[in-house]
């Protein structure tokens, strides 16, 4: 599994779980949410600190945090704005983790020394 | 073992050591059988549960035989396990702990007819009114200052089958113990670095000493997993040469330098994730952001800087949301709540005694057996970093902070005594870290005897889990007779209805929260009563009142408000009797009345005992 692959993921996932949502196919859209907003939507960047981490259950359970904390965040910034429908819930967290995920991988592919820096600590 | 609860006329409703070779593999088979069968006679137990022999004592009380002959099962198969682990390390390192896990944490679970504590009910009717809004009104209660934790679980939960969500609710526990012992695991992995198997014994204490109850759905249990997130991604960098910070801190270099000092991650990655952590909690719960502050007080202490980039960052931020998002709710009890601070023995009071000040002597045992359990704890924890700090057992020191670490969050029991739970919030974030030093004083025996002290110690410790983790089950969890009570009072619900329960436990508020508000008033046999009922209902312009009386209402009265037994049923009985009052449903202990309003109140009545849950 690569970053790049979780990312495409937690974008088709947020996709299809926002179009169940519109349509009303709310019982796949719920689950599809479950599945994206508490382990996909962090999934990428957790993956990016696996160097560091170095432990897949690690990993797991940060993308898990990760997801829930990212999902949480945006969930607060809808309910600021009186917008916190379901549809913009899991689209709001999906953009949030799409954009980190997006920065960061950049990042890290350019520098290509997470660990290079990490030893020179 | 059910009860049910039926309308009157037509209305009905409805869970190492190297052993000769020839024997290590058919251990690892035998133990792995022998665990499998443990569970499951844990689980057929906890199923076949008899809800009315759940006494004072809870859970213990009801239980059959069948739970303790799977307890004695795990008890060997983690021996067993344990014995084979140089063969399978990763395997038995994982399997010992998730078994006890589903002995433990996911069996008792299973025993309830719905998903036990009438929280959860609350906070998925917050989730609700997120739902019908589009937005969190903290008028409606507190908890809408920190709606992020609501928020997320909108589109998951909000139109679920009742079924699957209660089958989500009861799992939930398990999904956070599993997160938090693998994240226990590794930060024990990397404070002893040199000694196999410290991660699952780290992780087989946590399971077995976590009784606080705080993982069921909530934000707290959010929190205590993000708290340790930010601090296995700190924790996650190479350990360099001891002597940077040490030199310059010699006292508190007693608690942690085994090994060398660790560097913090560095990473642009790491800190976005440190951030996302740490802003995913302000936004969801009030107390953990405290206790993630103290903790990385406590890491910067010790060396690590970006525990002071962050501590600034999340510290300002936590301030600053308290001081704007919070303010509807606290401004008109500033003074309240800051009479509290800075008064830690008082908060301490109102935590242990103040809450079994008129207990019956069963929930009193609970009380005392919780007592004791936290302090063991809390002492075990001065005794070893104390121990470490001396030279002589310098080896014992691990490469993190974990005294210090377990020690800070007593801090926050000199903020407030929040609402009396502030000693169990200390405890849930001093446990990782000090089941980690347990753990390592349990790896300090010879390796011939570990395979079998450890699981000895969780079968000695289980009884004293049991009762504490489970021992207010008899108001706690939710019977059929509770859960159908409510689902008759929200059918029968009108516009203008006024909702009364005699306390919080039931599993209530599910719905509606924000239409109509849901009270709580004493309940008594006195016409007086009924007329203040009557005259809140005026002053609020309500013009129906229905009152619900449940099994588990009724037992927390009888064992935390000395109430004889059954006093809502008794009450409930004399309400019937009484003029402008209607049965709308009865049966099992439960009871759903409905009270007319009349168009003048009673001079004499006094609305004022009865209270909102709003600001709970």
């Amino acid at each position: 599994m690569t970053i790049r692959s979780l990312t495409l993921l937690s974008l088709g996932v947020g996709i299809a779980s926002v179009l169940a949502l519109l349509v009303g196919l709310r019982s796949i859209g719920g689950v599809l949410a479950l599945v994206q907003l508490c382990g996909l939507v962090g999934a990428p960047l957790a993956l990016i600190l696996n160097r560091q981490l170095r432990s897949r259950s690690v990993v797991a359970v940060l993308s898990v945090a990760l997801s829930i904390g990212m999902s949480a965040l945006a969930a607060q910034s809808l309910i600021w704005f009186d917008l916190a429908t379901r549809p913009a819930l899991v689209a709001t967290a999906t953009a949030y983790g799409l954009v980190l995920a997006l920065l960061l991988a950049e990042r890290d592919a350019a520098e290509g020394t997470g660990r290079a820096r990490e030893l020179d600590a | 073992m059910t009860s049910t609860i039926e309308r009157p006329a037509e209305a009905t409703t409805e869970a190492v050591s190297r052993s000769p070779q020839i024997t290590q593999s058919p251990m690892l088979g035998i133990g792995v059988a022998l665990g499998a069968l443990g569970l499951l006679l844990a689980i057929v137990a906890a199923r076949t549960t008899d809800f009315a022999d759940v006494d004072g004592y809870g859970l213990i009380s009801a239980f059959p035989q069948t739970y303790w002959f799977g307890v004695a099962a795990a008890t060997v198969a983690s021996a067993l396990l344990l014995w084979s682990a140089p063969r399978s390390p990763r395997f038995v390192g994982a399997a010992v702990p998730a078994l006890w896990i589903g002995v433990l944490h996911t069996a008792p679970q299973l025993a309830h007819a719905w998903a036990r504590f009438s929280i959860v009910y609350i906070h998925l009717g917050f989730i609700d009114v997120i739902d019908d809004t589009a937005t969190g009104d903290i008028l409606i209660d507190a908890r809408f200052a920190w709606p992020g934790f609501f928020g997320l679980f909108v589109p998951v939960l909000a139109d679920l089958d009742p079924q699957v969500l209660d089958w989500l609710m009861r799992l939930w526990p398990t999904g956070i113990t599993i997160a938090t012992a693998v994240l226990v695991g590794a930060l024990a992995r990397r404070s002893y670095p040199n000694r196999p198997l410290i991660g699952s014994v780290s992780a087989l204490v946590f399971i077995v000493l976590s009784w606080t109850g705080q993982d069921y759905f909530s934000p707290q249990s959010l929190g205590f997993l993000l708290y340790l997130a930010i601090v296995i991604v700190i924790e996650s960098g190479p350990l360099r040469p001891q002597g940077s910070w040490s030199s310059v801190a010699p006292i508190l270099s007693r608690f942690a330098t085994a090994g060398g000092d660790r560097a913090e991650a560095r990473q642009p990655a790491s800190f976005v994730a440190l951030l996302i952590l740490g802003f995913g909690a302000i936004a969801s719960h009030p107390l953990a952001p405290f206790f993630i502050c103290a903790g990385l007080a406590m890491l910067g202490f010790y060396g690590r800087t970006v525990a002071w980039r962050l501590l600034v960052i999340l510290g300002f931020s936590y301030l600053l949301w308290v001081y704007v998002a919070a303010q509807p709710w606290w401004g008109p009890r500033l003074e309240e709540l800051t009479g509290q601070f800075g008064s830690f023995f008082s908060n301490f009071e109102s935590s242990t005694e103040e809450r079994t000040a008129l207990s019956s002597p069963e929930h009193l045992v609970v009380a005392q057996v919780r007592t004791w359990v936290g302090l063991a704890t809390f002492l075990s924890t001065l005794f070893l970093g104390s121990l470490m700090a001396a030279d002589r057992f310098r080896a014992l020191r691990p490469t993190l902070p974990l005294a210090p670490l377990a020690g800070i969050p007593v801090l926050a029991a000199a903020l407030q005594s929040y609402g009396g739970e502030i000693i169990i919030r200390v405890l849930l974030f001093t446990l990782p870290m000090a089941s980690i030093l347990v753990a390592r004083m349990l790896l300090a025996v010879p390796r011939s005897v570990m395979p079998l002290m450890v699981p000895v110690f969780m079968a000695a410790l289980t009884p004293a889990f049991i009762v504490a983790r489970f021992g207010n089950e008899s108001f706690e969890m939710t019977t059929e007779a509770d859960y159908q009570a409510v689902q008759v009072l929200y059918e029968e619900m009108q516009p203008g209805t006024m909702l009364i329960a005699d306390n919080s436990f039931l599993p209530w508020g599910t719905q509606n929260r924000h239409t109509h508000d849901h009270l709580y008033s004493r309940a008594e046999i006195s016409e007086a009563w009924l007329a203040d009922l009557q005259a809140k209902a005026i002053e609020r312009g309500n013009d129906d009142i229905l009152v619900v009386f449940t099994p588990s209402q009724s037992a927390f009265l009888e064992h935390v408000e000395s109430a004889p037994p059954d006093s809502l049923d008794r009450v409930g009985e004399w309400m019937a009797t009484q003029p402008g009052v209607r049965v709308v449903a009865q049966g099992g202990g439960a009871w759903v009345l409905g009270v007319d309003v009349p168009d003048e109140v009673d001079p004499d009545a006094d609305a004022s005992g009865i209270v909102s849950a709003v600001g709970s």
